[in-house]
């Protein structure tokens, strides 16, 4: 085993790559895939390295390519490759880049304690669904056909953000069966960004550019709320209780 | 009783005798056909097919199967109505039902360009088959006179050169360009007056923008639509009088004629020593080219949820003193505003200041505090430059921007020109190598599209590359020299110490016996 030091440790080397790269869904972005393999890099080295044998073992193959006579083609071969795929990782890391700027995405931004709704405040933080506004089969009903109504161009006929239009946004369309997103939130919070919009996000929301129509333009306060406890009812979740979250 | 079923056996049988002709006709024009076999469906299959069904499609389709769910007066197309048993894209002969597989596929698959999604992924495949039983039972016809051939779409010939030209061929004689138009973009001179079956306008398909066509875009999709045709429109069915092998030929050349989109994020401006004055210049044919997806402007009133233009293609070139944008967008008609409908038009928006902290203007025409410098030109009335504070808030202004535009056939290609450096307050100046924020909206007369109904885009980026810097290519080799002097030098101090301490060398001694 030991004179299979060094094969053993490149297989070891490209089995964990090749577990990282196709074992894990999704793909691990290219810097921590490179964390990874330094770790692994290094604790291969470190296995080699404890045990004298095995150091010579590990190196032996290497020291016969540079020495033995019978080897010269082969050597010439890694002599030259050598510099010139370090020549290329050097153009491919000098070369002008240009990709789109990096855009952070606040999903859940910090809310406004308060808000206009239709010229009178709306209290976000200690608001709640107004009695006779409740979640009824007559609301949901309402809901829906607003939802179809209006919602569906983008957020989809399976309220999964996959609409007709989502493919022309950016920010894409909130998916609201994704746990993420309605799931993790108030109901007054969503109350919040359905009436206000794209335009009534704060300014640390960046990047500053959702689709999100307000909805308060086109739709009465009752209106919303009953399509808000649709896209609740629709996909299963209920809203977070008030209270619990403290912040986003 | 009895005299009633002997009428309706005698009906069905005529129905089926020149059915059972129809076939042989078909073989005998090299088509192949195989039998179907409709599911059985259960009780069960059936009540979970009506949960699934109220749940996820009568919204739009009606809970009665009827296309009156709460979202069809909306939509455009619009939904299917399943009482009628009149399907689209199926495989089978032109005026029948489609099999199970069709209507398994299409729920599967979705339609391209409309609202109707691709369930596959959403539902697993007994939900969808589940789905088909479902909708079947909204039209007796299903059970009374089911589908009982198929045409098989295998088998077809290779897209060779030869077979593309015989393809154009027959384009041209089966006139398929009195609707679709002579390059295949839809416009063909009865392309304004076509409806379907229930009386909604229609227009034919753009062939040259396969992102969109209904029934999927491979050359197998081609040729089933060409062969069974498009039920409930005036698409006909080709195998009742075409060979064959004349309609593989013809779905090759269709799938020839459709471009390959280009998505992405920036349009690259390309570097040029004469930026050519025509739109139509073959020039521009080298330019990278960038496809934008347009969306309805659904975000203020009046509202438009059907944008007739749903993707512009962009490209850029620069010289030392001037940027020109190339916009090509497909328009079935041409409306300069002498026909009583309002001007086709085009606007390009940039950020008219420096952003600040990388926050872009409003996508809709800015906002009060990050106004949009708009460039706008009209088929009626040729180029304006607008300073925009969003929608309501847009002022005219001097403009420094020129535009040649033209239509030919079925196809707008504008160029708008303007120097690099800004020339007044507010205004976008371009730099090489900086991403400048860039949209678009578009505007179709013929559908009534002006003011706020517009079609729009989100923000992309206009990048001017600029030249490669020369250190680009000399660290490489740089890196290059200094690792074989490296090599070099280590395999010199090695051979040394291995000369000197030759007596000594166990473990090395090992390896050739290995």
């Amino acid at each position: 085993m030991r004179r299979l030091a060094l094969p053993l440790a490149a297989l070891v080397w490209v089995a964990v790559w090749a577990a990282l790269r196709f074992g894990v869904q999704p793909p691990i972005p290219g810097q921590v895939m490179g964390l990874y393999m330094s770790i692994t890099t290094v604790a291969i080295l470190v296995y080699v390295l404890a045990d004298q044998e095995r150091t010579r073992a590990f190196l032996a193959p290497l020291v016969a390519l540079l020495r033995e006579s019978h080897l010269a083609v082969p050597r010439l071969g890694v002599l030259i490759v050598v510099p010139l795929l370090l020549g290329w990782y050097t153009y491919d890391s000098v070369r002008p880049r240009f990709d789109p700027p990096f855009e952070a995405r606040t999903i859940h931004p910090e809310p406004p304690a308060s808000f206009r709704l239709h010229g009178a405040d709306f209290d976000v933080l200690r608001g709640h669904r107004p009695e006779g506004m409740g979640v009824n089969a007559q609301n949901l009903a309402a809901g829906r056909r607003l939802y179809y109504r209006n919602c569906m161009y983008c957020h989809g006929d399976y309220l999964n953000g996959q609409g007709h239009f989502a493919d022309a946004l950016n920010p894409l369309p909130a998916n609201f069966r994704d746990s993420g997103t309605i799931a993790q939130l108030e109901e007054t919070y969503v109350f919040w960004r359905v009436s206000t919009g794209g335009p009534g996000l704060p300014d640390g929301a960046t990047p500053w550019n959702s689709s999100m129509p307000v909805w308060q333009d086109f739709l009465t306060e009752e209106e919303i709320w009953q399509v808000v406890a649709y896209i609740y009812d629709a996909t299963g979740y209920t809203p977070r209780e008030s209270g619990s979250a403290e912040g986003h | 009783m009895a005299g009633a079923r002997y009428a309706v056996a005698l009906l069905v049988g005529s129905l089926l005798v020149p059915g059972v002709a129809a076939a042989q006709d078909f073989e005998a024009r090299g088509f192949r056909l195989g039998s179907t076999s409709p599911r059985q469906a259960t009780a069960e299959n059936l009540a979970a097919g009506k949960a699934l069904y109220n749940e996820n499609c009568s919204q739009c389709h009606g809970e009665k199967g009827d296309a009156q769910g709460v979202a069809a007066d909306l939509l455009n197309p619009r939904p299917r109505d399943f009482r009628r048993g009149i399907y689209k894209i199926r495989r089978t002969p032109q005026g029948e039902l489609p099999t199970d597989e069709d209507l398994f596929r299409i729920v599967g698959n979705g339609m391209p360009g409309t609202s109707m999604p691709a369930w596959r992924g959403l539902l697993s495949d007994a939900q969808i088959w589940q789905l088909v039983d479902y909708i079947k039972s909204f039209s007796e016809d299903f059970a009374d006179y089911p589908a009982e051939q198929q045409f098989l779409l295998d088998g077809r010939p290779d897209a060779s050169p030869e077979s593309i030209a015989r393809g154009a061929e027959v384009y041209v004689q089966a006139e398929c360009a009195k609707c679709h138009g002579e390059n295949g973009r839809g416009n063909g001179p009865s392309a304004s007056e076509q409806e379907d079956e229930w009386g909604n306008k229609i227009w034919p398909a753009d062939l040259t923008q396969p992102w969109a066509l209904r029934g999927g875009s491979t050359a197998e999709d081609l040729y089933r639509t060409v062969t069974t045709g498009v039920n409930g429109t005036p698409m006909p069915s080709f195998s009742d009088a075409w060979k064959h092998e004349d309609l593989a030929h013809l779905a090759n050349y269709l799938h020839s004629i459709g471009r390959e989109p280009v998505w992405g994020e920036i349009v690259r401006g390309t570097k040029t020593d004469s930026i050519p004055e025509d739109p139509f210049a073959p020039a521009w044919d080298e330019v990278p080219a960038l496809d934008v997806r347009l969306a309805g402007q659904v975000i203020q009133r009046p509202r438009l949820f059907n944008p007739s233009v749903q993707s512009l293609n962009v490209r850029a070139l620069f010289d030392d003193r001037e940027l020109a944008l190339l916009l090509t967008w497909h328009d079935r008609f041409e409306d300069n505003g002498d026909n009583g409908k309002p001007s086709d038009r085009v606007s390009v928006l940039f950020s008219a200041r420096e952003l600040e902290e990388r926050k872009k203007p409003y996508f809709l025409m800015g906002d009060r505090k990050r106004p949009v410098d708009s460039w706008q030109w009209s088929a009626g009335g040729g180029t304006e430059t607008f300073l925009a504070r969003g929608m309501d808030e847009v002022t005219l202004r001097p403009s420094p921007v020129s535009g040649l535009g033209a239509y030919r056939d079925g196809e707008y290609r504008v160029v708008l020109r303007r120097r690099l450096a800004a020339s007044q307050d507010d205004e976008v100046a371009f730099r090489p190598g900086e991403m400048i924020p860039i949209a678009w909206n578009v505007w179709d007369g013929d559908r009534g599209e002006e003011g706020k109904r517009r079609a729009i885009s989100r923000w992309y980026y206009l990048l001017l590359e600029p030249e490669t810097p020369w250190t680009t290519y000399v660290w490489p080799i740089a890196v290059i020299f200094l690792a074989a002097v490296g090599e070099m030098v280590g395999l010199r101090v090695l051979r040394q110490r291995w000369a000197n301490e030759q007596p000594q060398a166990p473990a090395l001694q090992e390896v050739p016996e290995s």
